[in-house]
């Protein structure tokens, strides 16, 4: 890219423009009209103006002095509008301050829109390059380089480069820089500039506490926190807009996959179209089930044009109050048959600028039969609840006998347990508790309550999904003081009545009472509570609809014990060993999307598990903003690279003030002259203080 | 410092006889007395002497004898010591016309000291000593309002009051040519003897003209410029920074930025006019004088004037 043979910004020119609108003009007014002048009396004029003639006729400069009076003024005029206007020009000067060069690393600056079928983080990356150059052109006789760190970020921030003078280091660290498919978010990247910029030591260090920080960003201004954010004292924004104004794209938003609810092995895929451009598209959809087309759809899909204008980066709401809205179009696809586990991907047949959204991919579990226990004197009524559930395996165990399987107690999905039966030292799981148990932290119970009926319930809560308490009765229950962290979702008049209490790998849904304490067996709400609870502790519903992934996520897998590591598959192909802790298999954050498949071998043979994870939501719209506003305070973006931009203000104001001193001394200088001449040249007239006498 | 052309002093005029000659001046300048350079013959006799021969007893010089003399006047005494003959050269005794013109146009009503009011006491003073001398005194006023003023043939100190009243009576004003002031008096001019022109000169027709009138009209003439200090040096009174200057006289404008070259300029003209005026009169032999209004007149008159030979 040629950069500018000179670059400057104004950060406030319509104030400089409009001081000297103003100003210029009133003082060639001045000049122009008449001077108010004080009127005298005198014998005759006649040897003034005989003096005035001779003072023009013979002083060559005669006419320059209200000239050079006036070329002051105007130079001093125009300097003072110069500052006002707050310029900042390329000076060549790296000045020995700080610089942090921000890379954008979102998914929107993988488009290729610009030049060269490059991405968007790849000419960031080389203006970057140049820019370090700049930073350290000049050579041996040059002032040393202030310090320069390379942070990239997206949804997290990474410090590529700490604050260092090495210009290798520097290039090093900025080739490294990898894109991701993340959201954008800045907040994390300015506190790590800010953390590794304060100087706490200005001694030890070298370095005066308030010397300024220059943030030099590359991205496309499509940053979602900038609103949150504000630059501080001693910090100035350049920021280098990387990217096309009027880029379009069309991407998929969303896709979901859920399993029929009568036939498990037809699965359904749904999609959400996302059009940022300002013309209607049309584009053919294709269904892959682990890499084979399974589907397209019948006919073109027409995804509407985005309306309203450009939202304004980090800006809020636009001027007009117009929002932005961009177009959107849903795709059902029709049931294809998948009974195993497989990842169902989505793709675009029309290719745009962005690739990274033009596809997205959901994974699917195979339908998955629960192994439970029963553990201790579980009643008939959930006993029998339990049985009616499909299920690979049910087993009925005392208290003794789960106590004495330790760690393998994890092999059970679910475990539901009278409260009494439990052992204190609960072994990792997923548990349904009926009554209070001991093992578990946080519960505090602390005597009995009877007589309670339910005050309230979160009906919103997986666990009560078409549960209706109303009628409950409970005539003895545990009193519970729970912590903070124990989530209540039915709850007595003082005490909880039922709980979900999370601690590590223990995950457990407690009733503070007994069910045959209540009446509740005999309601046909209790069977729709244990049914619900136990698929939502056997994650049951993962088989049917698999959550889709986001870049910047952790992806975990909950394996069998005696597991200890698990071979993660990228979706680049590489792979990976992910030890597992606590039961768990957990990798992240997750940078780029696609399919992550998790495997492992237990006792009952291969287990497979796929994540897909897809382009973060926001990062289609592509155009990029001219200009950002970071909390109160906007910058404009410049095209350019390879600049450094310098405040020419205090400059100006300094070139102003010699000025005006230089026109003062021009205008008072006549003054002093005047009045030693007076003394020098008409008093010795009257030599010894005699009257003045002449022949 | 004084501002004089910010403040302007009201201008003080003598408003009695005593204000234009006090006792103290009279007394002092009593014994002086108007000198001629030239020696003329006069109306009638009086205590002048004249070159006419024959008129008077008195020994006035010696000459050497040339063919047609009258040889009645060879002294013989210096014949016979000598060997040489020269004639005795005696003076007639004739009175002194002497003619004082004061100046009362607009310009001379400015400074502080007030210019006319400078030549008012100057004009008694000399008419003073004319008439405790027997002088044949005459006032006159030009350049004022009414055109020429004269006050013909004083003799003797019981007209001092007349003379002061006519004096007093003078009303500054008006812009009357000086040129044909001159020439006005000139026609009018009875006798010879002694003749003051006090003014400041600044004419801008030029005072060439006028003076070309009156002298060499065996007038024995001075010409006393009289210049307020203002005038001298404005500077040094409060002329600084921009002014619109009006002529006191035909209310002409001149709008002047008094910078220090300006002021320099002003001076070096000031200096030229008068040093024109000067040559003008030593061509002629005219008597100039440049009088500072802030002289006071009995050091004018008992110092310089003494000094210069017009009073002895």
């Amino acid at each position: 890219m040629t950069a500018p043979l000179v670059a400057i910004a104004w950060l406030t020119p319509l104030t400089g423009i409009v001081v000297a609108s103003v100003l210029v003009p009133l003082l060639l007014a001045l000049y122009f009209l008449k001077l108010r002048r004080r009127a005298a009396s005198v014998p005759t004029t006649l040897l003034w103006k005989r003096s005035v003639e001779d003072m023009r006729a013979n002083t060559p400069f005669q006419r320059l002095r209200p000239s050079l009076l006036l070329l002051l003024q105007l130079l001093l005029l125009g300097f003072v509008a110069f500052a006002l206007m707050q310029p900042r020009m390329d000076l060549g000067l790296s000045g020995g301050g700080r610089t942090v060069i921000m890379l954008d690393t979102s998914a929107s600056m993988g488009a290729t829109d610009l030049a060269d079928g490059k991405t968007r983080l790849d000419v960031a990356k080389e203006q970057a390059a140049e820019r370090v150059e700049a930073l350290f052109a000049g050579g041996l006789f040059a002032a040393p380089p202030g310090e320069t760190m390379v942070i990239a970020f997206g949804d997290a921030a990474r410090i590529v480069q700490p604050f260092t003078r090495s210009r290798g280091d520097l290039l090093r660290a900025i080739e490294r820089v990898g894109q991701t498919d993340g959201a954008s978010r800045i907040g994390e990247a300015l506190a790590l500039a800010r953390a590794f910029s304060t100087v706490t030591n200005p001694e030890e260090r070298g370095m005066q506490p308030e010397e300024g920080v220059t943030l030099e960003l590359w991205s496309d201004g499509r940053i979602f926190d900038l609103a949150d954010q504000a630059v501080r004292p001693g910090e100035s924004v350049v920021y280098h807009v990387t990217g096309r104004a009027d880029a379009a794209n069309l991407g998929i938003e969303g896709i979901a996959a859920e399993r029929s609810a009568s036939d498990p092995g037809l699965i359904q895929v749904f999609v959400s179209l996302r059009n940022d451009g300002r013309e209607e598209v049309e584009t053919d959809l294709e269904l892959l089930l682990d890499g084979e087309r399974r589907s397209v759809t019948p006919r073109p899909v027409r995804v509407p044009a985005a309306s309203g204008p450009e939202p304004v980066a980090g800006g809020g709401p636009s001027p007009d109050g117009a929002a932005y809205k961009a177009g959107y179009e849903r795709v059902t696809f029709p049931p294809v048959i998948q009974p195993r586990a497989g990842v169902m991907e989505v793709r675009l047949v029309r290719k745009d600028s962005l690739r990274a959204d033009d596809a997205s991919s959901v994974a699917v579990a195979a339908p998955r039969r629960l192994r439970m226990a029963l553990v201790g004197a579980v009643d008939e009524f959930t006993r029998t609840t339990v049985a009616l559930m499909p299920a690979e395996r049910i087993e009925s165990l005392s208290a003794d006998d789960f106590a004495k399987l330790g760690a393998k107690a994890g092999d059970f999905d679910v475990v539901v347990a009278a409260a009494g039966a439990l052992p204190k030292d609960l072994p990792p799981g997923r548990y349904l508790v009926l009554g209070v148990p001991a093992g578990i932290e946080g519960l505090n119970a602390y005597g009995t309550k009877t007589g309670l009926a339910v005050r309230s319930q979160k009906s919103a809560h997986p666990l009560l999904r078409a549960v209706n308490l109303d009628d409950l009765h409970v005539r003895t229950a545990t009193a519970m003081a729970p912590a903070s962290d124990v989530e209540s979702i039915v709850d007595g008049p003082d005490v909880p009545l039922v709980v979900v209490a999370r601690r590590g790998p223990v995950t457990a849904v407690v009733t503070a009472f007994d069910p045959l304490q209540s009446d509740w067996p005999y309601q046909r709400g209790f069977v729709t509570f244990v049914a619900n609870a136990v698929e939502w502790l056997g994650a049951v519903d993962q088989a049917a609809v698999q959550e889709e992934h986001r870049p910047g996520e952790t992806l975990s897998v909950r394996v069998s014990a005696g597991v200890k590591e698990v071979e993660l598959t990228l979706p680049d192909g590489t792979r990976e060993q992910v030890p597992v802790r606590e039961g768990s298999a957990t990798w992240g954050p997750v940078a780029r999307a696609g399919t992550y498949l998790f495997r492992w071998s237990d006792d009952r043979g291969e287990q497979r598990r796929q994540f897909a994870v897809n382009v973060a939501m926001g990062e289609g719209l592509l155009s990029a903003a001219g200009e950002i506003s970071i909390g109160t305070q906007k910058v404009t973006g410049t095209a350019g690279g390879g600049i450094t931009l310098s405040d020419l203000w205090p400059y100006a104001l300094a070139a102003a003030l010699v000025i005006l001193s230089l026109e003062w001394w021009v205008y008072h200088r006549r003054h002093w002259i005047r009045r030693d001449a007076s003394a020098q040249r008409v008093r010795p007239l009257g030599a010894g203080g005699a009257p003045i006498i002449r022949e | 410092m004084s501002e004089f052309f910010d403040r302007p002093a009201r201008a003080t005029r003598p408003e009695r006889v005593d204000d234009l000659i006090g006792n103290e001046l009279m007394a002092r300048i009593g014994q002086l007395d108007v000198v001629s350079r030239k020696i003329f013959s006069g109306k009638i006799q009086g205590e002048r002497r004249s070159k006419r021969r024959g008129q008077s007893v008195e020994f006035a010089d010696f000459r050497p004898y040339v063919h047609g003399d009258d040889l009645r006047f060879i002294d013989w005494n210096i014949f016979g010591r000598l060997d040489r003959l020269f004639l005795k050269i005696f003076l007639e005794e004739e009175d002194l016309s002497l003619l004082v013109a004061v100046d009362t146009s607009a310009s001379m009503d400015w400074g502080d000291p007030n210019k006319l009011a400078y030549a008012q006491r100057l004009a008694m003073a000399l008419g003073y000593v004319g008439l405790v001398n027997h002088n044949r005194v005459t006032m006159a006023a030009f350049g004022g309002e009414g055109g020429l003023r004269i006050l013909k043939n004083l003799r003797g100190r019981r007209r001092t009051s007349e003379m002061g009243r006519w004096l007093l009576d003078l009303q500054p004003g008006g812009a009357n040519s000086f040129e044909e002031s001159m020439k006005s008096l000139a026609v009018s001019r009875q006798g010879r003897g002694v003749m003051l022109v006090i003014s400041d000169f600044l004419f801008k027709e030029g005072y060439e003209k006028g003076l070309r009138y009156v002298a060499g009209r065996g007038y024995d003439l001075w010409c006393l410029q009289t210049l307020a200090p203002q005038e001298i040096d404005p500077a040094a009174h409060g002329l600084a920074g921009d002014w619109r200057l009006t002529d006191a006289e035909d209310r002409d404008e001149a709008e002047v930025t008094a910078s220090a070259g300006l002021i320099d300029q002003y001076r070096a003209n000031l200096g030229a006019w008068c040093a024109g005026l000067r040559d003008f009169a030593v061509r002629r032999s005219i008597m100039h004088l440049v009088v500072d209004t802030s002289t006071d007149v009995d050091v004018l008159l008992l110092e310089y004037l003494r000094r210069r030979g017009l009073l002895r």
